[in-house]
C-alpha cells in the first residue's frame, strides 16, 4: 500500500525503518488519506454522493471544484446510477417527480394558475407564484404583469411562453412573444430570441413542442457528456387547405435562431386545431414530436409524427388501433411512459344514466412499433368501480363528481394512476388496489353538487378537463439550461 | 488450481484461482499466461491482502445466497478509516469492482449530509477560495444549499 512514487523496493529497507513507516501511514487520520487519494478515486467517491451534496462540495476547495465541475464528471455520475439502478428501481421513490397542473392554457388570463406538488410529499402544494418566482417579470405598472404560462415540459425542464403587447410607456415596441426554458430545481433559465407579435394575432392558434436530444450513456458509443446537449422548440402552425403541407417555426439550440420551415404531411393530414388538441399539445418521446389528430368530439383518429433531429422534411403518421371507439363519451390523452408512447382513453358515460358507475373504465394502449402505420398493444383496462370497491363512501361521492384520470404516469410504475376528484388528487395502485389521497388542494372553487344540478355537473366536468398536466422528472443530475451559442460577426 | 500472491512485505498467500480472479488485474495476468510463478503485488501489504482475499473467497462461497452475502459485506466494511483507505487503494489496484464500489460508497456515506464547512473541518482541508469566489459558487448553485 505504499504511496511512494519511486520504485524503491521496501524489502531493501532495514526492518526497523520499514515498520515505522507502515505504522505512521496506518495511523493517519482520514483527512490526510483523502488528500492523498488519486483524482480518479476521489471522483468515484463523489459519484456516490447524493446530487445535492455533490453540488455543495464544489465550494470545499479548488481541487474538489475542478473534479466536480469537469464535464466528464456528470457522465460518470449518471453512468454510475445506471449501473447500480437495478437494486433500487423497485423503490418508487427513487426518482422523485413533480406534477404540475396548470389551470389555463391561454394567455388571456393575467395570472399564472398553477398547482404544484412533489411526489415525495416533501411539502404541500406550492402555488404557482412561488414555484416560478425566480423568473423575470415585466410589470406594466398598475394594470397587469406579463406572466409566463407553461407550454411544454421535457424531463426536468419547462418551456414557458408569454406575449408582450406593444407598450409605449415601457418602451416596448413592437409587441413580441417570448419563450423561456427553465429548470425549476436549479432555477436556471434562458429566454429564446423574441418573435414578433403580428397585429391582431391569435397566438392560441399555434401548438408548441419542446424536445431535447436524449443523451445516452453507452460506453461503446462513447459517453455524451450531458453538459452539452441540444434541443429544439417547434411551433406548429394550424393546418391550411390543402392539407398537404405544414408550416412551422423551429428554434434550434445549435444555431441559436428561429427559422421557418415547411414540411410535407402524410395523406391523412392534420386536423384543424380544437380546444382539445391545443390542451393536449405536443408529446415528445423517442426524440420525436407527436400531435394527435382529434375529431371535434375529442376522439383520436391518428397521430402525426415529426422528427426534427433526423428527418425534418416530412411528417410521419401512426394509425390508432381499429378497435378504438368511434363515438360516445370518450376522452383521449397521449402521454409517455419510459420512452414509450401511450394513449389513455377514458369512457365516462353521462352521469344521469344509472349504469354509469359500472361501465366507467379506462384503457391504456402502448405503441410498440412505429413502422407500418403503427402497432399498438393494450396494456391495461381498468374499471372505476373496481377502484372504489373497497371505499364505500367514495363510491357514493363518485356518482356525483367526475373522477378524471390525469394524463401522467408515475415514472417508475405504470400501475400507479393519478385522478382528480373534487378537490383531491388521488393516487391509485392497480397492483395493490390501494387508493390514497396524494394531496388535498386548497382554494379550489369546488361546489357541493346535488343530483338535481345537472348543468353545474357538466360545468365541473369541463373545468376539470381544462387542466394541463406536466410531469417534471427529477434526473440523476439536473439538466443544465445551456446558454445560447454566441454569434460571430 | 492454486495461485501464489506476494504482498509488499513479502508474505506469500496461496489462493485458489477462482478466488483470485475476482480481481480483474490478476485475471488478465492469468489469461496472458503470466501467473505461473508467484505474482508480486507491491502495492498491497499483507494485512490488507488478507482482508481482500477474505472478501473474494466469501464472494465465491456465498455467490448464490444474496442475503448472507449482504450481511457479510455490511460487517466487512465496518472498519476503521485507515483500513478503509487501504482497502480502497487495494481494490482499485487489483480492480475488484464490488469491493471498490462498497468502499467508495462507505466513504461517500461518511461525507454526505455535511456542509462544506463541516467537510473542511473533518478532513482538515484548506479553503483555497477567496471569499468572493466562494460566494460566487454558492450563488450559482443556490438551490443545492437551500433547505
Amino acid at each position: 500500500m505504499s504511496l511512494l512514487k519511486s520504485s524503491t523496493d521496501l524489502s531493501l529497507l532495514p526492518l526497523s525503518k520499514r515498520r515505522k513507516e507502515k505504522r505512521t501511514q496506518s495511523s493517519e487520520p482520514l483527512y490526510e488519506l483523502i488528500k492523498k487519494l488519486p483524482d480518479a478515486l476521489l471522483s468515484e467517491i463523489f459519484y456516490r454522493l447524493p446530487c445535492r451534496s455533490a453540488f455543495q462540495f464544489k465550494s470545499v476547495s479548488k481541487r474538489w471544484f475542478s473534479l466536480i465541475s469537469d464535464p466528464y464528471f456528470v457522465c460518470g455520475f449518471i453512468h454510475h446510477r445506471h449501473q447500480f439502478s437495478e437494486s433500487n428501481s423497485s423503490d418508487s421513490n427513487s426518482h422523485p417527480f413533480t406534477l404540475v397542473l396548470q389551470n389555463c392554457f391561454s394567455s388571456t388570463k393575467n395570472f399564472l394558475d398553477l398547482l404544484v406538488f412533489p411526489s415525495d410529499n416533501s411539502g404541500d402544494c406550492v402555488a404557482g407564484d412561488d414555484f416560478l418566482n425566480f423568473l423575470p417579470c415585466i410589470k406594466r405598472g398598475v394594470r397587469k404583469d406579463y406572466h409566463y404560462i407553461i407550454r411544454a415540459s421535457f424531463n426536468d425542464l419547462l418551456l414557458l411562453y408569454r406575449e408582450v403587447q406593444q407598450d409605449f410607456i415601457l418602451n416596448i415596441k413592437p409587441g413580441f412573444c417570448e419563450y423561456c426554458i427553465c429548470n425549476p430545481l436549479t432555477k436556471q433559465w434562458i429566454t429564446l430570441p423574441h418573435l414578433p407579435l403580428p397585429f391582431n394575432s391569435n397566438m392560441d392558434d399555434v401548438i408548441v413542442g419542446f424536445i431535447c436530444d436524449p443523451y445516452s450513456c453507452d460506453k461503446e458509443q462513447g459517453c455524451k457528456t450531458h453538459a452539452h446537449y441540444r434541443y429544439k422548440v417547434v411551433r406548429f402552425h394550424p393546418p391550411t387547405h390543402p392539407n398537404t403541407k405544414l408550416h412551422m417555426q423551429i428554434f434550434s439550440s445549435d444555431t441559436g435562431e428561429w427559422c421557418n420551415s415547411v414540411v410535407s404531411l402524410p395523406p391523412r393530414g392534420l386536423t384543424p386545431y380544437s380546444y382539445i388538441s391545443k390542451k393536449a399539445g405536443v408529446v415528445a418521446c423517442n426524440a420525436m414530436m407527436h400531435l394527435a389528430n382529434y375529431t371535434s368530439e375529442g376522439l383520436i383518429q391518428g397521430i402525426v409524427v415529426f422528427d426534427p433531429f433526423n428527418d425534418a422534411e416530412r411528417c410521419g403518421y401512426i394509425e390508432t388501433p381499429n378497435s378504438f371507439p368511434r363515438n360516445g363519451f370518450w376522452s383521449f390523452s397521449l402521454c409517455v411512459f419510459r420512452g414509450h408512447l401511450r394513449i389513455i382513453h377514458q369512457y365516462s358515460p353521462s352521469r344521469y344514466r344509472y349504469e354509469f358507475l359500472t361501465a366507467e373504465n379506462f384503457s391504456i394502449w402502448e405503441l410498440e412499433d412505429y413502422d407500418n402505420g403503427g402497432r399498438w398493444c393494450l396494456k391495461h383496462k381498468v374499471y372505476i368501480k373496481d377502484m372504489v370497491l373497497k371505499y364505500r363512501s367514495l363510491a357514493n361521492l363518485a356518482s356525483l363528481s367526475p373522477m378524471v384520470l390525469l394524463p401522467a404516469f408515475h415514472p417508475n410504475d405504470d400501475k400507479i394512476f393519478f385522478f382528480k376528484f373534487r378537490n383531491y388528487i388521488l393516487m391509485w395502485d392497480l397492483q395493490t388496489m390501494v387508493l390514497k389521497v396524494a394531496i388535498e388542494l386548497e382554494n379550489t372553487k369546488e361546489i357541493i353538487v346535488n343530483s338535481n344540478s345537472l348543468f353545474l355537473l357538466q360545468q365541473l366536468h369541463s373545468v376539470d378537463r381544462a387542466k394541463s398536466v406536466f410531469l417534471l422528472q427529477q434526473q440523476s443530475w439536473p439538466t443544465p439550461v445551456p446558454p445560447l451559442p454566441l454569434k460571430f460577426e | 488450481m492454486a495461485l501464489e500472491l506476494k504482498s509488499s512485505d513479502n508474505k506469500i498467500f496461496e489462493v485458489e484461482e477462482l478466488v483470485a480472479v475476482q480481481s480483474e488485474t490478476i485475471k488478465s495476468l492469468v489469461e496472458d499466461g503470466c501467473a505461473d510463478n508467484v505474482i508480486p503485488l507491491p502495492n498491497v501489504d499483507s494485512k490488507t491482502l488478507e482482508l481482500v482475499l477474505d472478501w473474494c473467497k466469501n464472494h465465491v462461497d456465498m455467490k448464490l445466497d444474496e442475503e448472507k452475502l449482504k450481511e457479510y459485506e455490511d460487517k466487512f466494511i465496518e472498519v476503521d478509516q485507515a483500513v478503509l483507505y487501504d482497502l480502497l487503494l487495494a481494490a482499485n489496484y487489483l480492480n475488484i469492482k464490488d469491493l471498490l464500489n462498497r468502499a467508495c460508497q462507505k466513504v461517500a456515506d461518511m461525507l454526505k449530509g455535511k456542509t462544506p464547512e463541516q467537510i473542511r473541518e473533518t478532513l482538515n482541508i484548506v479553503n483555497d477560495f477567496s471569499p468572493e469566489e466562494e460566494e460566487e459558487i454558492r450563488k450559482e448553485n443556490l438551490w443545492a444549499f437551500e433547505e
